[in-house]
This record gives C-alpha cells, structure tokens and sequence, in this order.
C-alpha cells in the first residue's frame, strides 16, 4: 500500500471524521454539583422543652413549638427540635432513654412504665399502659414489652390497637401510615395493617441460618423489603396487593451482616436501601434490579430528594461517621468523613441536615438536576 | 396431650441421663426468675440470672445478630437492651440480654462454648447486672424452658402451694383450703405457687402443675415451651396464654374445672424440673 501518495486523503479522511465525531457524540455537561454549608447552631445552648406543668426556666413557649416544618433530633443523651430556617427552637438534655419524631417525644428510664407521651409543646399526648420501651415514629405510638418479643401499637387516645407476641426476639421493625412490619430472630417476618389486621406472616428461608437482620415497608404498604439469613444472606422485596402477598424480586448477598441491617424505602417506593456487609444496596424497585455502594460500616440513614440524580447516605465505621454523596445508581461521587460520639442525618429536598454530637448544620446541595 | 406428654418424658429422660444441651452462661447461678414466671403480667421466655459479672456463650456457634441498645433515632428499643445470639447446630438459639457491651465480640462469627460474651449491665429491661438468657427451638418454632436443656441445679425442695381458689362462672369465689361445700358447676381455678432452688430464696416458676379431680386429669400446664399462633403466645395449649396464666395479679391460672354433685376430692400437683413434687388435696361437698 502506497502510504505516501495517499497519506492527504488519510489526514482529510480523519479531520473530517473527528470533526463528526464531536458533534455526534458529544453529550451535554451538566451543571456542577455543590454542597453550600447555609447554618451550624449549637444545640446546648438552646432554650429547655417545655413540659406540661412544669415550670424550667429559659423554657421555650409551646407557642414556637407549634410551628410548621418541625424537625425532632436525638443527639447522644439530648432531643429537641429545630426548624429549617436554623432556629433550634428546644433541646433538653436527659440520663435517660428518649424516642423522638416530629409528632411526639418521650423521655423513660430502663424500667418503664406508664410511660407519658408529650407533644412538642410539651403537652400530654397520651400514656402509654404498662411495662417496656416506648417507640414514637411520626404519629404512631409503640410499646416493646420486657422479654424482646412483643410489641404494641397504640391509638392517639392511649389503647392498644393490637399486640402482637412472638417465639423469638425482635431483630427488625418498621412502619409507615400504612402498616408495621416486624423481623424475628428465628426469620419469622410479619406485617401488621395499620388496623391491627395482619398482612402476611412467613418464613423467607434460604440461608443456612434464619434470621430477619432488617425490614421496611413502604409509605403505602403495597412494598415490604428484607435482609435476610445468615450464610446465603438475601435482600428479598415482597409485595402486597389485594390481600395476596408474594416474593417479587431478590438477590444474594456477598458476605454476612451480623447486626441491625439499615433498611428503608424512598418516599415513592422508586428505590430501596438497604445494608449489605458490602455497602449500600439500592433496589431500583420499577426496574426490580439491584446496585452497590462500597461504603463501609454501619448504614444510619439515606437522605433522599426523590427524582433527584443525587441523594447522601450516612455511615459509621470504628467511631467516625461519613457522609457520602450518590449519583444514581451508584457512583460514589464525593464523601467526607468525622469523627463524632453521635450523628444524625436528615434530607428535605434539596437541604441536608446533619447532627454531630453538640451542633446541627444545613447543607444544601446545588447544581443537581 | 399425648405429644406434650411424650415431650415431656423424652426431656425427663434427656435431663436424667446428664447431658445436656448448653451450659450455663454464668459460672456462678443466681437464678432471679425462671421461664414461664410472672414477668409484669406477662409469661416469662427465659431465664434471668443476677450479678452476671462474665457472660459466656452456652455452646459452640455462629453469632447470627448482635443487637445494640437503641441510642438515637435508628432503629427500635428492644427491651433486651444490647443483646447476642448464637445459632447452634442442633437448631437452637440461645439469646442474652442485658448486656453492658456487645464490642467484644463485635468482629466474631463462630463462637466456642465458653467464650466471653462481655457482662451483664443495664441496658436492657432487667435489673442491673442481670442476664437474660432465652432459649429458642427453630425447627419445632418454640421458645424452650432453659432448664431442659442446661445442667440441673440442685434442688432439694418441692414448690409450695398457697392461696388456691376456685372461681364460678359468676365470679364467686371460693378458698378450697376453708370451704366445705360448694356448688356445682364449671370453676377457674387459680393459685399461688412458687419454687426455689438451693441456695436462693427467690420464688420460681414451678416446672409443670396438674389438677386431678376424683383421681382424673381435669388440667394441666407445662412450662417446658411457649408456642405462637396468629401472633399470640400461649403455654402447651391456647387456654394458657400470657394474659390468662397471670391475669390474676397474686395467683396462677390453673385451668377449668367441671364439678358435678356429690364428693370432689381436687388435687393440685406441682413438681419442678429437679423431679421434687408438692401434693395439696381439697375434699369437697359439691351441692
């Protein structure tokens, strides 16, 4: 081959396809993401919770605990409450076991009973009857009973809507408006209706040792999802539909996590977290498949924005916490990590807020389609 | 019946022959309740053991769940507070509660019989210092007395019986140890019966209680498992659920008894699992 004569048709040849090529096969650059600090407060010094009958001095009014956006936090032995806008409207400091939401908190010691149930503004919301360890999540009211393996529900007026009593430990619960759902140590998961009514109880099986290490269920409870078993550890996602409940998705789990597994759906059922001794497993729940995140230690929480490309996941590891930042479906794009005693995480569209040990700080993200 | 008796005598036999199962978690047994006793109106499912300064696994195992004492707003509060538990290979759980830490074996899989799990503390409903130590079937899907499968303790006293009543359908009550007559017609009865083992005062739960009315088996509960079903627990049968057996705050639910006219001679039998037995007989007119 004659190199040499053809070598101007060689070079036209490629200047025009690379010429092409960037205009085919460009794609657009999207905007940067940025994560833009807007306010860090110190939660110590914060005015006291009011409590019913109770006159603690530089108390908040039950007037500014009334407000809407309400966020509830337990950092370490405080709880309190704070808005979006900074204001750390209340925190009380306590030796005792705390169970907070932006409903209700409650303040116990290790051998409860009656338990009394306050509103935000320190009101009396309810007592609960009997022996064990209040649990508040959003409006619902909990009760887990002395021995492990029973648990409660009950109504705004103080009585019980069910019980519900087991053979074995309780290793994972959950619940959204529409339902509980509850993991025991012999692999027994059970869903309760949001009227006492249950949904489905059976053994997933599969693993060499059975075991519901961690559960949700999902805002309307059509969508239930697992870690299940020891030794052939499986993620399993069930579904609900007209009183029928099925298996409708799952996977093997690469190694064992021998610990409360983080478990938890998007607001809109689109995805679900999970943890795995690998990471964070995200279920795209339409597609029914399944990604990793490498992070290590322990799941806390996963923010989310939902529709966003973007979402934060907290984790601890050895005393230190991190913060990570996922694009979807799973790429890693930014983490940071601190040391902390105790940390939370919550995500409101596109605001982050993040509790380390005396402080909460907002963080906005920016720039994310 | 037949099944539950059939059970009962293969752990007789089992409990007999010496061996068992698990050891004891702790070296030295303060033994505060005993499975099947009243725990805040409540069936007990295990064992709690005072001053359990080292805790030590039971038997050779995989730890399939470390379960930490809720801190913050993750999670539930289990009432066994930070808690190990160990799968054993002949299909048994074995749970402790209450413990100070689960760091120590935070990084474990398997776990030989005698390793240190850590001590007891106060993190999860129990006294301070207590273990609670559960037993679980996983094939037959029952919680297990314990004792079945640990080492006897010794035990040279029989469980005492005290304060037995019986209740008509209408609510009147009757004290079989002053009544003479009484009329006829279905009862509830109930009693105050209590075990203790040597060298500990602390009233325990009896191992199995009968009734015997003229000689026959009018009712009986062994506390050897707790079943479930549709999300209830219940003892042996579905008569005896926790808010039967103790829903009278000072006495146990016995059964239910139908006594016609004429003689009644009613035994109530109590025996705890080192085999000592305690006998009360009530003669009665029935009107």
């Amino acid at each position: 081959m004659n190199i040499k004569g053809n070598i101007k048709y060689i070079v036209t040849g490629s200047v025009i396809f690379l010429a092409i090529y960037m205009f085919v096969a460009a794609i657009p650059i999207g905007p940067d993401v940025s994560f833009t600090p807007v306010w860090t407060r110190d939660i110590s010094t914060a005015p006291a919770l009011p409590v019913l009958g109770e006159n603690a001095k530089n108390a908040a009014t039950p007037e500014s605990l009334k407000k809407p956006g309400l966020e509830a936090f337990v950092l370490g032995d405080r709880l309190g409450y704070f808005l979006p806008d900074g204001t750390i409207v209340g925190s009380t400091r306590t030796d005792e076991r705390i169970s907070a939401s932006s409903s209700a908190w409650a303040i116990y010691p290790g051998d409860a009973r009656n338990t009394s149930v306050h509103n935000p503004d320190g009101s009396l919301r309810m007592t609960v009857p009997g022996s064990g360890y209040v649990h508040v999540d959003g409006d619902r009211t909990y009760l887990f009973i002395p021995g492990g393996c029973a648990v409660s529900q009950f109504g705004p007026d103080g009585k019980p809507l069910w019980t519900r009593e087991h053979t074995a430990p309780i290793t994972a619960f959950h619940s959204s408006p529409a339902g509980t759902v509850i993991g025991y140590a012999d692999g027994l998961i059970a869903c309760v209706r949001s009227d006492g009514t249950e949904a489905f109880s059976f053994y997933p099986g599969g693993s060499n040792y059975e075991i519901i290490l961690g559960a949700a269920i999902s805002e309307d409870g059509s969508l239930i999802a697992c870690v299940s078993g020891i030794e052939r550890q499986r993620f399993i996602l069930i579904s609900v539909k007209d009183g029928q409940y099925k298996i409708v998705y799952h996977a093997w789990l690469e190694g064992n996590v021998r610990e409360q597994a983080f478990v938890d759906f998007e607001k809109n059922s689109a995805f679900a977290f999970f943890q795995t001794a690998k990471g964070l497993g995200i279920l795209d729940v339409k597609k029914r498949s399944v990604a990793f995140v490498p992070i290590a230690g322990r799941i806390h929480a996963v923010g989310e924005c939902p529709g966003d490309s973007l979402f934060v996941a907290l984790s601890e590891s050895e005393g230190s916490y991190t913060l990570s930042a996922i694009e979807r479906p799973n790429h890693l794009i930014a983490k940071t990590t601190f040391r902390a005693k105790d940390a939370f995480l919550i995500q409101r569209e596109k605001a982050v807020f993040l509790g380390l040990d005396q402080t909460i700080s907002r963080i906005d993200i920016k720039g994310v389609k | 019946m037949k099944k539950s008796r059939s059970l009962a005598i293969a752990f007789a036999v089992f409990i007999a022959s010496g061996l068992s199962a698990l050891e004891w978690p702790v070296a030295e047994i303060k033994v505060r309740s005993f499975f099947g006793q009243r725990d805040e109106a409540r069936i007990s499912g295990g064992i709690a053991l005072a001053d359990a300064d080292v805790v030590r696994a039971s038997g050779n195992g995989k730890r399939v769940i470390s379960i930490a004492q809720n801190g913050n707003m993750n999670g539930f509060p289990s009432t066994l507070g930070n808690a190990v538990i160990i799968a054993h290979d002949d299909g048994l759980l074995s749970v402790y509660g209450n413990l100070d830490s689960i760091d120590r074996v935070a990084t474990h899989e398997t776990l030989e019989t005698g390793a240190i799990l850590g001590s007891a503390g106060m993190s999860g409903w129990a006294r301070q210092g207590e273990l609670i130590f559960q037993v679980i079937d996983k094939e037959r899907k029952t919680m297990l007395n314990p004792m079945l499968v640990l080492p006897a303790l010794p035990d040279s006293r029989g469980p005492v019986i005290k304060n037995v009543i019986a209740m008509s359908s209408s609510g009147q009550i009757a004290a079989l140890g002053a009544a003479k007559f009484v009329r006829q017609g279905q009862y509830r009865l109930y009693a105050d019966i209590a075990d203790t083992v040597d060298g500990s005062q602390a009233p325990l739960a009896p191992f199995r209680v009968s009734v015997l009315v003229n000689g026959s088996e009018a009712a009986s509960i062994p506390f050897e498992v707790l079943r479930a079903e549709g999300g209830k627990v219940y003892l042996d049968s579905p008569a005896y659920t926790t808010a039967t057996v103790y829903s009278d705050p000072e006495r146990m639910f016995l059964g239910e008894i139908t006594l016609n006219r004429g003689r009644a001679d009613i035994s109530v039998i109590a025996r705890d699992t080192a085999g000592n037995e305690r006998t009360v007989l009530f003669s009665l007119q029935i009107e």
